[in-house]
């Protein structure tokens, strides 16, 4: 016992002292799961959206892809994007790799599927009538859709708060295409796993606590946009 | 309620198959702390199944860390043996009485690696000549800067030159293991100062060139210590000395020749 609240200890006087190093890993973790979440949700609630409502070749395919990239291993889609950004690799010209941006992508890569998996199920689970409502308006694809998704925006909500869970509590993905590197590529969870393996229990759990503290911010604020609609 | 059986039976075998491997009988564990390289390059691993070969009642559980964690894991007694290259910190152990039985082991050496037209242009220097130029380029050079010995090393060399890096704008600082810190100086063109096997090992895939220093003062030796107070004492003990002894530093000759071909671990 006496060893967790030494721990604990330790993990309040590193947040009591926290300086600039701290904030930029924050701000690091904030701006990359903020910005693949957005992408993330502009791709997969239009995606979401035609395999819930549309009838075109290839949907049982792209809801099978959609299904797997809902579950995909993060550290697998890192270590794919790191052989294709790497600097002989086929995008390698880019210069990405190890930069803020690899990592935006390889979090677009798990939360867009994510995205399209909800907003599709809260769609197809509005149930029959409002679908046959939809059908009755006699829209374009397009609107039809769009009604579609404010009907199910409390989806959304839920989709956006799922994909920026899932971004922000990934380790393996960023930690591959990022590199951890200090001031450059350092997020939250990156910073727990140095630390840890380091043996700074108190540092770790730190850094912990800043990672619920955002998460809990994040869904409070999504669930509060689900009730009082878009 | 076909798949619920069937559930329980792949939870049953997972949970047998975990309290095989987990306790067998009968089997002393020591735990070995290890410089990351000696992990990383898969080194250690062999010569450890060659020594558990000779003694079935031993398990080595090698853990890799940097040097300076690797001695302060030894410290708060949660080493039983480390293998570690920070001559400085490991005779300050020594010299506080925390070690038992101390043994050079092997020795490998340190080598700076760069971008092809540059590393060609630091031919023969010697390191301090090349770190200087480095500085005065403001070259990029990417540093573990993570307490290792490779670390230090590094460090030593900036002090002789009279320049600290840190802050600057060419110098990165990964705070990692020696493997991901070359990754990074591959992807950048940057200089890094690497230990030869790790080098060896990637030397493709990062498509950097040894810059072939001048190599005194980049000799990496490597030092096995038993801990004092350690609870499994004699077989730490057993296993120092054995690393120490004729038929260990065959083990690392016979592991050196399958891992790299040549003797990169000098024994």
């Amino acid at each position: 016992m006496e060893f967790l609240w030494e721990v604990l200890a330790d993990a309040v006087e590193v947040l009591s002292r926290a300086g600039p190093e701290l904030w930029v890993v924050v701000a690091l973790t904030l701006a990359v799961s903020a910005a693949s979440t957005m992408i993330g949700v502009l791709l997969g609630v239009p995606l979401g959206a035609a395999l819930a409502l549309g009838r075109f070749r290839g949907r049982g395919v792209l809801r099978l892809a959609v299904s797997v990239g809902m579950g995909f291993p993060p550290v697998l889609a890192g270590l794919l994007l790191l052989l294709v950004f790497w600097r002989s690799g086929p995008l390698g010209g880019l210069g990405l790799i190890f930069t803020p941006a690899a990592m935006v992508i390889a979090q677009v890569v798990l939360a867009t599927p994510v995205a399209a998996g909800v907003v599709s199920g809260s769609i197809r689970g509005l149930g029959m009538v409002p679908m046959e409502q939809l059908t009755a308006l006699r829209l374009g694809r397009m609107a039809r859709g769009m009604v579609a998704v404010r009907e199910a925006r409390a989806g959304v909500a839920t989709a956006v708060a799922a994909s920026f869970g899932r971004v922000v509590a990934e380790v393996g993905a960023v930690l591959v295409v990022g590199g951890n590197i200090v001031g450059e590529t350092r997020v939250l969870t990156t910073l727990i796993v140095e630390e840890s393996r380091q043996a700074r229990f108190g540092a770790a759990v730190a850094a912990g606590a800043m990672l619920l503290v955002i998460a809990l911010f994040v869904n409070i604020a999504v669930g509060r946009l689900g009730e009082d609609g878009l | 309620m076909g798949s619920r059986s069937w559930l329980t039976a792949v939870l049953a075998a997972a949970l047998a198959a975990g309290a095989l491997t987990g306790c067998s009988s009968g089997e002393t564990r020591v735990t070995v702390v290890a410089g990351t390289t000696l992990v990383d390059g898969r080194l250690l691993e062999r010569v450890t199944a060659d020594y558990e070969g000779r003694r079935p009642d031993v398990r080595l559980s090698v853990v890799g860390a940097p040097s300076a964690r690797a001695l302060a894991l030894a410290e708060a007694g949660s080493a039983d043996v480390t293998i570690t290259h920070d001559p400085a910190l490991e005779e300050r152990f020594i010299a506080e009485g925390r070690g038992e039985l101390a043994t050079e082991v092997f020795s490998s050496r340190f080598i700076l690696a760069g971008p092809r037209p540059e590393s060609g242009a630091l031919k023969g220097m010697s390191a301090v000549e090349a770190f200087r130029w480095i500085a005065e380029q403001g070259h990029p050079f990417v540093s573990r800067a993570d307490g290792s010995g490779t670390y230090q090393v590094e460090r030593e060399i900036w002090d002789r030159v009279g320049v600290d890096p840190t802050g600057r704008e060419w110098y990165v600082e990964t705070r990692q293991g020696m493997g991901l810190t070359l990754q990074v100086a591959s992807q950048r063109e940057a200089f890094v100062l690497v230990e030869l096997s790790v080098f060896l090992t990637a030397e493709k895939t990062t498509g950097l060139l040894d810059a072939a220093l001048d190599p005194a003062g980049l000799e990496n030796p490597y030092r096995a210590i038993a801990v004092k107070g350690s609870p499994v004492r004699e077989e730490s003990l057993a296993f120092v000395e054995w690393l120490g002894s004729r038929s260990g530093r065959e083990a690392v000759r016979r592991a050196n020749l399958e891992l790299y071909g040549a003797q990169i671990f000098e024994p």
